[in-house]
């Protein structure tokens, strides 16, 4: 009983990153905390009260209804976890799916990954700040970065127009931040 | 030699620093306030702390917000205006960095908050003591967040589950605030002796002593800024 719930947890414990949506076992799950409802109707049903006041029946019924929702515990932790992992990638990386995390995602999950870009960008608009910049505390006003590919022309905040190609450049903070997310330039160190 | 010096009382002359540009946190500010009164960018830093330490979610600041995006922009526009005039650079990078930082406390208190709303999102959302220390917006936000993670479960499998089972605000499943986490704060005046029940008895606190214990007993003072979490 609630061996699937537990496999899957393991399962997202020991992975990084989004492994591979695990309808199967959702599937298993929720068919296995069906038959334990039938179970107990079942006996509800066809005792008399006399015999409900059993302690054995008592006992399986309330063990029953435990398992229940000890599955759907399990079920709701393990796509919890996996909607956190998600939300987390918004916020590290930009509101663009990079193409192996869409292919373990389950149609449900990029629903959600699409609204949680809207209402952000929905709640950024309101206040007037970008929250997505700026996620950690400034050190320096200029870094040096080295890009990673061709990317063509970049406007800065300056209004300025420049061509990124593969080189170390150094230029301001807040205009690579958004670059370094999308993994287009590398910080290079400091020294 | 005479050259020289002229050139560099020229240069002095020119660069008259205290005339150029006003600051934002130094002693210009603090002498159009009263003597005494925080400067705008203390007050965001004291709530950004205590938003950070607090295991659950505080009021929230909107005149102070709103006060910060105000000086945030004057200082933007005053910087751009002097970037035009010689000799500045240097004070034009200075006054462009303290914008950053203070751009980023801003933002990470804003952030702090979004993360606890959304981790205790049915709690909040259940209590109305919650909902009144939500901005408008923000209270916004977390219905719409509500209603997607509630769509999301519900198409992932909760609507598969015979009726008993599918609900989401069952009570042993909405995760609170843990308000017996240990916090470390510091005080900012005498509050003489604090209760922390039967076990672990009483504690004298003075101004400037740092302590570290449960917030449940310590939520009022925090409140009333007699303590301050870091």
């Amino acid at each position: 009983m609630s061996a699937h719930g537990k496999e899957l947890l393991l399962e997202i414990k020991r992975s990084n990153g989004l492994p591979a949506y695990n309808g199967d076992r959702m599937r298993k799950i929720v068919n296995e905390t069906q038959q334990l409802h039938l179970c107990i109707v079942k006996k509800m049903d066809l005792k008399t009260p006399e015999e409900l006041r059993d302690p054995t029946v008592t006992c399986s019924i309330v063990v029953n209804n435990a398992t229940a929702k000890r599955n759907k515990r399990m079920a709701l932790a393990y796509v919890n976890e996996r909607l956190n992992r998600i939300k987390r990638m918004w916020w590290t990386r930009s509101s663009i799916l990079p193409e192996d995390m869409k292919h373990n995602m389950s149609q449900a999950e990029k629903d959600f990954f699409e609204g949680y870009d809207k209402i952000l960008s929905a709640y950024c608009q309101d206040i007037d700040v970008d929250l997505a910049s700026d996620m950690m505390p400034p050190r320096d006003h200029m870094v040096q970065v080295r890009i990673l590919k061709d990317y063509g022309e970049v406007l800065l905040r300056s209004g300025q127009f420049i061509d990124l190609k593969r080189s170390s450049v150094c230029m301001l903070r807040s205009d690579v931040e958004s670059l370094i997310q999308r993994g287009i330039a590398v910080q290079l160190k400091s020294g | 030699m005479e050259a020289l010096d002229e050139k560099k009382n020229k240069i002095a002359d020119d660069i008259d620093l205290d005339k150029l540009l006003p600051t934002l946190s130094d002693d210009e500010i603090e002498d159009s306030q009263n003597p005494g009164e925080p400067s705008v960018l203390e007050t965001l830093k004291v709530a950004w702390l205590n938003e950070r330490g607090s295991p659950e979610l505080l009021d929230y600041e909107g005149a102070l917000v709103s006060r910060v995006k105000e000086e945030l922009e004057t200082q933007q526009e005053l910087i751009e205006q002097s970037s035009e005039k010689k000799g500045t650079a240097l004070m034009v990078r200075i006054y462009q960095m303290e914008i950053e930082r203070i751009n980023f406390i801003l933002k990470s208190y804003l952030r702090t908050r979004l993360w606890k709303m959304e981790k205790h999102i049915i709690h909040i959302l259940s209590t109305a003591d919650m909902v009144a220390r939500l901005s408008p917006q923000e209270v916004d936000f977390c219905k719409k967040y509500a209603d997607l993670i509630e769509k999301n479960f519900n198409t992932a499998f909760l609507r598969h589950l015979p009726e008993q089972y599918s609900q989401m605000t069952d009570k042993d499943m909405v995760v609170l605030p843990n308000l017996d986490e240990y916090v470390f704060c510091r005080a900012n005046s005498n509050i003489g002796t604090i209760s922390f029940g039967v076990e672990s008895g009483e504690t004298s606190v003075s101004s400037g002593d740092i302590l570290v214990a449960s917030y449940r007993p310590l939520k009022e003072l925090v409140k009333n800024g007699m303590l301050q979490l870091i």
